[in-house]
């Protein structure tokens, strides 16, 4: 390949010419091309970064949470993250990286079961009387395949949704369905007003880790959830999970 | 005793070959990378399901770090008239009007620095320590992106809440009062670059990127320093997670 034979015939012509071979050495092309390839493979992102669109609740009218609030009670839930603690209060850096810890609960913050359980008569210091036996707010977890997950939770109040999503899905899997057919379907029905869904209000103390909190706006996605915002803690949930974590140490 | 009879065989290594496929890998390499850009902080970004690609261009990212310093990188489409130096340098003046405005305060730089801001890629100090800033060479310029100056007084970081109780006061007292950070976003929404505007108000046009392990609190700082100049909308970058 690399060389160039100019045979010189049989040896019958008259000018007899000696058999000539041309090679051209590639070998130094080959390693300056293996350099090259080097400096482009380590130079370059192979990962395309991916965005996760939100919107905020605009802060200026906080008229706009409190309608939420009330007018869906009975629908929301209030997911709080947070980071574990050590037995003083301080957060667990132990393993170089700070562990998730997730709450929930559902409906207004100061009732269980139409009681009122905050006394709010010093903003500075909500005291938490919780009826013998109940609790509040539920522990739960990041893992996925657990009953006790946060998954299992959403699922469970998302299942009206779900349950007519689910045929669209399988679908989708099979093939029949493109992408873009699917979510729009699914669009529907998350719009569809006649279903019960959750609305979840995604709250995380100043402990908690930003790739929770994107885990978190992630299960929204994966399950199928109408309607989710991310809000500041209030005082309230800050004095239920105190009151928690310092019952459950 | 007769002589072995060795075979005279050529060592020779055909390598046309093994050229060809290097220089096809190599081309494959330099058609689809894109350069890793100089960044004052590697950030790992948290997994997500989103399959949302991150536009080329047409974006701020807003790069923060777990000690919450913030650098912005802005980059417009280069495709329409909007070049990108002419638009960092409409960004610099923008960004001079509204430091004035909001604090009384001129910030002058020369033509030189000026030129300088039009090609500088993540930027990211207090606003008055700019001029120096880009006065100087390329290698202090990346250690003072980095924070390693900052014993010298180099800050790095657009500051995202008041420095001082001066600032303080300011932004308490005026019903505008903006942090740094705020009037970054103000001058960039002033842009003239339409793409980069429908995208502002689309909700791609500011990109959030943080590392995972970063506290909420520090990412929440950001974010509601966006709500308070009415950019609710915008975008987190993340790396994309495999469904399980």
């Amino acid at each position: 390949m690399a060389q160039i034979e100019s045979g010189g015939g049989n040896g019958k012509g008259k000018n007899h010419q000696k058999k000539m071979t041309i090679r051209v050495d590639f070998t130094p092309m080959v390693d300056m091309n293996m350099l090259l390839i080097t400096f482009f493979m380590l130079c370059t992102t192979m990962i395309k970064t991916q965005t996760l669109n939100i919107a905020l609740p605009s802060n200026k009218e906080n008229l706009n949470t409190e309608q939420m609030n009330q007018a869906s009670a009975k629908d929301a839930v209030t997911i709080i993250l947070d980071a574990k603690r050590l037995a003083n209060g301080q957060v667990d850096t132990t393993s170089g990286a700070i562990i998730p810890e997730i709450y929930y609960y559902e409906g207004k913050p100061n009732e269980v079961d139409g009681q009122i359980i905050l006394d709010e008569a010093n903003p500075e210091n909500i005291v938490v009387n919780l009826p013998a036996g109940k609790e509040k707010i539920q522990k739960s977890s990041f893992d996925m395949a657990s009953k006790d997950g946060i998954r299992h939770f959403i699922i469970d109040r998302n299942k009206s949704v779900l349950e007519k999503i689910e045929p669209l899905r399988k679908e989708f899997r099979e093939g029949k369905m493109k992408q873009a057919e699917f979510d729009s379907l699914a669009k529907i029905v998350r719009g569809d007003e006649t279903l019960e869904k959750p609305v979840i209000i995604i709250k995380a103390t100043d402990a908690a880790s930003y790739g929770s909190v994107v885990a978190l706006l992630d299960e929204m996605q994966i399950n199928q959830i109408a309607k989710y915002q991310i809000d500041n803690l209030t005082a309230q949930d800050k004095a239920l999970l105190e009151n928690y974590q310092s019952r459950h140490k | 005793m007769g002589r072995v009879k060795q075979n005279k065989k050529s060592t020779f290594i055909d390598m046309t070959a093994m050229s060809d496929v290097t220089v096809l890998l190599l081309t494959f390499f330099m058609l689809t990378s894109t350069f890793l850009a100089k960044a004052p902080y590697q950030a790992q970004t948290p997994p997500s399901v989103s399959t949302e690609e991150m536009p080329m261009n047409n974006v701020v990212e807003i790069l923060v770090n777990p000690q919450g310093k913030v650098w912005m990188t802005m980059n417009n489409d280069t495709a329409v008239s909007a070049s990108n130096e002419s638009m960092r340098k409409e960004l610099l003046q923008n960004m001079q009007a509204e430091y004035k405005e909001q604090t009384g305060k001129e910030v002058k730089f020369t033509a030189e620095q000026m030129e300088a801001f039009a090609k500088q890629g993540a930027f990211g100090v207090p606003f008055e320590q700019l001029p120096t800033f880009l006065s100087a060479d390329s290698e202090q310029q990346d250690a003072w992106l980095s924070g390693k100056e900052e014993a010298r007084g180099m800050k790095s970081g657009i500051p995202i809440k008041a420095q001082t109780e001066a600032e303080k006061e300011r932004i308490r007292s005026s019903k505008k009062g903006y942090t740094e950070y705020q009037m970054w976003i103000n001058a960039i929404s002033k842009t003239s670059n339409d793409g980069l505007k429908q995208a502002i108000s689309k909700g791609t046009g500011f990109s959030l990127k943080a590392d995972q392990n970063t506290s909420f609190e520090v990412v929440h700082m950001v974010m509601d320093n966006m709500q308070t100049v009415g950019k609710n909308k915008f975008t987190l970058v993340t790396a994309l997670k495999t469904d399980e």
